[in-house]
């Protein structure tokens, strides 16, 4: 059991603008951004499609180093335990 | 004990005739929010905002249609409860469903039953029933637990506020929840519209929540709007980048004044001066008047999702140069309606900070 719990971590995680925040836990070392990213959309319930139904791109910024994480790297080598995420979306508003 | 529905929509062309029908799994989220936001508003709820309420706190019901009787539906009431009893309740139209209906309705446009922009009508339909919701499995199989977070609300007397405030944008609708926007982030918006020419800009609305308690009730001040840097802007469209978001939220804590993101801001510029219609037509073109699209209630219902989230439009027109208006959350849904601008110069203080008791 300790030995699994090794494998994992503890994160917090906001949405962009600070009204929504939880507590990820049990997140593989061996996932990738990507994949965290995509399952805390799901979990958190952000929107994850535009109007037309396109899927949304979303980053997550690692407040610890103030930077963009890239969707390929691992939360094993990127990430600490209790490190706060924030999930900024690419995002349009249009007119006519 | 609490019942299950199933909804559909039934589909008519104008003429009457049947196109067919639609099973539905309506997203209640955005109705339960509002709801919340009222009980919250009426000292009936805790002031604390969660997205995933525990089970069994919040349900929606139909309201069955007083001539047609069941299945047929006039509108839904959502009902929140807390300490295992209804809390608080309000009766939402059919209306909340139009989005869906027009999405499912593009189905029969590609049948060729409908024509493309083509009219029609639907009946919402409930039957008792659980809805099989489609598993969503996530990668990695990880938990996310919400944090509640407790609103942070600022004593404040709103008949002081009302005293030293103009009406504007749209309709003031009973019982809407009032937005005060001080007059000078107006006139920054305006001023960046007016630099922006013809493509569109934006920014971000801030601000406080004030609980007035002896009405009781809650209500918004917008002191200040942040520009939004980094964005893509293109005559009918503004994107707003992940370093537009980190640049805001860094600005923001800069301010150092507890102040809240309550919403955003942006500009449409004269659609009809860029579509080069006739200067005799502009006056009564459609494209001159204030309106959100749908990228940008899209937009605010993903970002903005928050019963007390705001929007201000800084549209230009020939009719009526540039004018602010304001989009909001009514009945769970995005609709226009009016604010108020503080004309009277405000100073800041540090207010004492009520924190909303847990839920």
């Amino acid at each position: 059991m300790a030995q699994a719990a090794a494998m994992t971590l503890g994160l917090r995680v906001n949405d962009v603008t600070g009204q929504k925040s939880s507590r990820a836990s049990a997140v593989p070392l061996s996932s990738t951004i990507g994949e965290l990213v995509q399952g805390l959309l799901a979990k958190m319930g952000l929107a994850r499609n535009d109007s037309e139904g396109r899927p949304l791109q979303y980053y997550a910024r690692l407040e610890r180093e103030g930077r963009h994480l890239n969707g390929s790297e691992l939360v094993g080598d990127s990430l600490q335990e209790d490190d706060e995420l924030t999930l900024t979306p690419n995002i349009e508003a249009g007119g006519y | 004990m609490d019942i299950d529905y199933t909804y559909a929509l039934d589909f008519y062309r104008t003429d009457g005739t049947a196109l067919g029908q639609r099973p539905l799994d309506p997203d209640w989220t955005p109705a339960l929010e509002w709801v919340h936001f009222e009980g919250i508003r009426e000292g009936r709820l805790p002031a604390v905002m969660a997205v995933n309420r525990a089970p069994g706190a919040g349900r929606v019901e139909p309201v069955w249609h007083p001539q047609s009787g069941q299945p047929y539906v006039s509108g839904f009431r959502v009902v929140l409860s807390a300490n295992g009893a209804d809390a608080v309740s309000r009766q939402i139209p059919t209306a909340y469903l139009r989005g869906t209906a027009q999405r499912a309705a593009a189905a029969f446009v590609e049948q060729g039953l409908l024509q493309t922009g083509e009219a029609f009508q639907y009946l919402v339909s409930a039957f008792v029933g659980r809805h099989p919701h489609a598993l969503d499995v996530a990668a990695g199989g990880f938990a996310v637990e919400e944090i509640a977070q407790p609103l942070p609300l600022t004593a404040a007397s709103l008949e002081t506020y009302v005293a030293g405030a103009v009406p504007a944008g749209g309709d003031h609708v009973a019982g809407d929840f009032s937005v005060f926007v001080r007059q000078a982030v107006v006139d920054e918006a305006a001023a960046l519209s007016r630099q922006a020419g013809d493509v569109e800009t934006g920014g971000v609305l801030v601000g406080l929540l004030h609980h007035d308690p002896s009405v009781p009730e809650v209500f918004a001040e917008v002191t200040a709007q942040i520009a939004a840097p980094h964005t893509e802007a293109a005559p009918t469209k503004l994107t707003f980048t992940p370093d537009t978001w980190s640049a805001v939220r860094a600005a923001l804590a800069l301010r150092k004044r507890g102040e809240l993101m309550m919403g955003w801001w942006h500009y449409h510029p004269d659609f009809c001066r860029l579509r080069h219609c006739p200067e005799e037509k502009r006056r009564l073109c459609t494209a001159s008047s204030a309106f959100f699209s749908g990228e940008d209630i899209a937009l605010h219902t993903a970002l903005f999702a928050r019963a007390y989230n705001t929007a201000l439009l800084i549209s230009d027109s020939a009719a009526s140069g540039l004018t602010p208006s304001a989009f909001g959350w009514r009945q769970g849904m995005v609709t226009a309606r009016g604010f108020y601008t503080l004309t009277a110069p405000r100073t800041w203080q540090p207010a004492a900070i009520e924190r909303g008791a847990g839920g």
